[in-house]
């Protein structure tokens, strides 16, 4: 038999053995069984055998007992009552069976869970791990740190606030087909943070294959989205520039035809108009490159204290004013707090709000339903909730409608304009960002579109 | 007799280029600075060539080309159009319709010498 056996009379001695307790334990008939398997003095404390004399039942539990060597064996112990002629527990019989092994494979399968529980916690991103019904059996530390799990039990509660799953949940779809599936996620956490997300949904499987649970695993791709769109950007400025530097080119070469032809016919008139079309668009190249340089050098910026936001917005609206006086575009300012002042850089502001104003000019002018009295542009200075300070450039242009929001950048850099240099939006949002800020539009059709560049209160000094 | 050429161009750059090239060809210019001068112009004294800026505000430059397409005093005119933008087909994807192609469709920067040599060969020159 695969297991020593022994059997014991009431004062608990060795009356018969088998093989294998002699191979392990040696010849150790009439010695007490506490002293052969355990080196006791004593009998073990809710031994089993002595339980089994008590009631004649079957009795079980785990030991340990020393072998002839001193080798430590854990075994499961069954006691079995011996009936005597009449119905009288004579005997026990004691089998232990080696489950050394056994134990040894359930320790290291404890410590193989906690590392992979480790792990599980210790990974970058967000784990779960979720039952047909989509609640949460499992989550990360990360998980259950950005994640109110108290909002409900199911991922797309606590993940994302909703009272039903999502359309298209890719945790359904992999219940249903058993496929690994992927889908982009936008998440808002606990304190705030607006993350985009790449999610995999992969089943887990039990020894039939069935899929009992689906794992979750989301990684962040806010970063990486962040740079795809500044590249996008950046790749249609490209674009836009190409098409400027084209119509530019045309204007050189136009203007120093003009030149030549006068010169040959001794035209005066021919060669100061075409020497005008030479400057004239000497001044477009040298703004674009204005903008190119001002975009791509790591451009220590000139922060100057006490430089007051809405002097600048001045100077830019005195600028446009004087230049828009005869077509039929009104420029407004409406300055709330004139004394608002703070660490900016004022070169940076007026390179910012002429390009603004100037994408604003272009707009107007090729608004296809350009109503009779004209168009508005209005330059305002107002303080934003939170105490910062908000710079705006409002047209009552055109507007984009909602389909076409992602393509106003692209508006921005392939529309004819000739006052915008094409890669405006770019320094706008440099300038913005340097200060601390950021620069959001709102546009809809028949209403215009407004620039608003917000600074955080961080820029702003108390007014002196 | 010199053939006359309308040059309809909001931009002056243009303008005064045109107008230099095809005068120092032999052609007489007149000029207008937008679609709605252009096509007033067009129709009281009907030129031998018409070139049209095709992206000017207010979409003057595609509204011009219908009318001038379809108004019985200009309908014969040739036109050319000039466009700064390789897309050309955005602007006459639905515009057009119906209505007949340009005779040429010019690029900017446009090549002075297989430009004339185009205008030449629509007046017959």
């Amino acid at each position: 038999m695969p297991c020593y056996l022994s059997v014991q009379d009431r004062d608990l001695c060795i009356i018969d053995t088998n093989n294998l307790f002699q191979r392990e334990f040696g010849d150790r008939l009439g010695e007490h069984c506490y002293r052969v398997y355990k080196d006791r003095d004593r009998p073990c404390p809710s031994c089993p055998v002595l339980q089994t004399f008590a009631d004649g039942q079957v009795h079980a539990g785990e030991e340990t007992v020393v072998d002839r060597e001193g080798r430590r064996v854990e075994v499961v112990v069954t006691s079995a009552p011996l009936f005597d002629a009449q119905g009288r527990v004579h005997a026990v019989v004691e089998m232990s069976t080696d489950i050394t092994e056994v134990k040894t494979l359930r320790r290291e399968l404890e410590r193989t869970r906690r590392d992979y529980k480790r792990l599980f916690d210790a990974v970058p991103g967000y784990i779960c791990v979720l039952d047909r019904e989509l609640n949460i059996l499992e989550a990360n530390t990360l998980y259950q740190r950005d994640f109110d799990l108290a909002r409900g039990t199911r991922c797309f509660e606590a993940c994302k606030g909703r009272s039903e799953s999502c359309p298209e949940c890719p945790v359904e779809q992999t219940f249903a087909d058993g496929q690994v599936r992927s889908s982009e996620e936008r998440l808002t956490t606990r304190d705030g943070r607006q993350l985009e997300l790449v999610v995999y949904s992969m089943p887990i499987r039990d020894d039939d294959g069935r899929i009992t649970s689906v794992m979750e695993v989301f990684t962040d791709i806010t970063e990486v989205k962040r740079l795809q769109r500044q590249l996008t950007l950046m790749g249609r400025a490209v674009a836009g520039m190409a098409h400027r530097i084209k119509n530019i080119l045309m204007g050189l070469e136009g203007g120093t035809f003009v030149v030549n032809t006068g010169m040959q016919n001794n035209d005066q008139q021919a060669i100061a108009d075409g020497w005008e079309m030479v400057e004239r668009n000497v001044g477009k190249v040298s703004r674009l490159v204005k903008d190119l340089l001002y975009c791509s050098k790591k451009r220590q910026l000139q922060l100057r204290d006490e430089v007051a936001p809405a002097a600048v917005l001045r100077e830019v609206h005195a600028l446009y004013a004087r230049r828009l006086a005869d077509e039929n575009i009104r420029l407004q300012l409406e300055i709330e707090d004139e004394s608002a002042c703070g660490r900016f850089d004022p070169d940076g502001l007026h390179n910012m709000l002429s390009n603004l104003v100037a994408n604003a000019v272009d707009a107007c002018r090729f608004d296809p339903d350009a109503p009779a009295q004209g168009h508005r542009i209005v330059l305002r200075c107002r303080r934003s909730q939170g105490g910062g300070l908000a710079l705006e450039v409002s047209d009552d242009g055109p507007g984009i409608p909602e389909d076409a929001r992602d393509k106003v950048f692209e508006e921005f850099f392939s529309t004819k304009g000739n006052e915008g240099t094409g890669i405006g939006l770019l320094v706008v949002q440099k300038v913005a960002e340097e200060h601390g800020g950021c620069v959001r539009f709102t546009s809809a059709p028949g209403d215009g579109t407004t620039f608003t560049v917000s600074f955080p209160p961080a820029a702003l000094q108390k007014a002196s | 007799m010199a053939r006359r050429i309308l040059i309809i161009d909001d931009e002056k750059d243009m303008r005064v280029y045109l107008g230099t090239l095809f005068r120092a060809a032999g052609y007489q210019t007149e000029v207008a600075e937008n679609g709605d001068e252009g096509l007033r112009m067009a129709r009281a004294d009907p030129p031998d060539l018409i070139t049209l800026d095709i992206l000017m505000p207010r979409k003057s430059g595609v509204r011009a080309y219908r009318e001038l397409r379809t108004a019985p005093e200009t309908r014969q005119v040739p036109i050319i159009i000039l466009t700064g933008l390789t897309r050309q087909e955005d602007f006459f994807g639905e515009e057009l319709g119906d209505l007949p192609r340009p005779e040429v469709i010019v690029e900017k920067p446009i090549d002075r010498d297989g430009f004339l040599e185009k205008v030449g060969r629509i007046l017959g020159a």
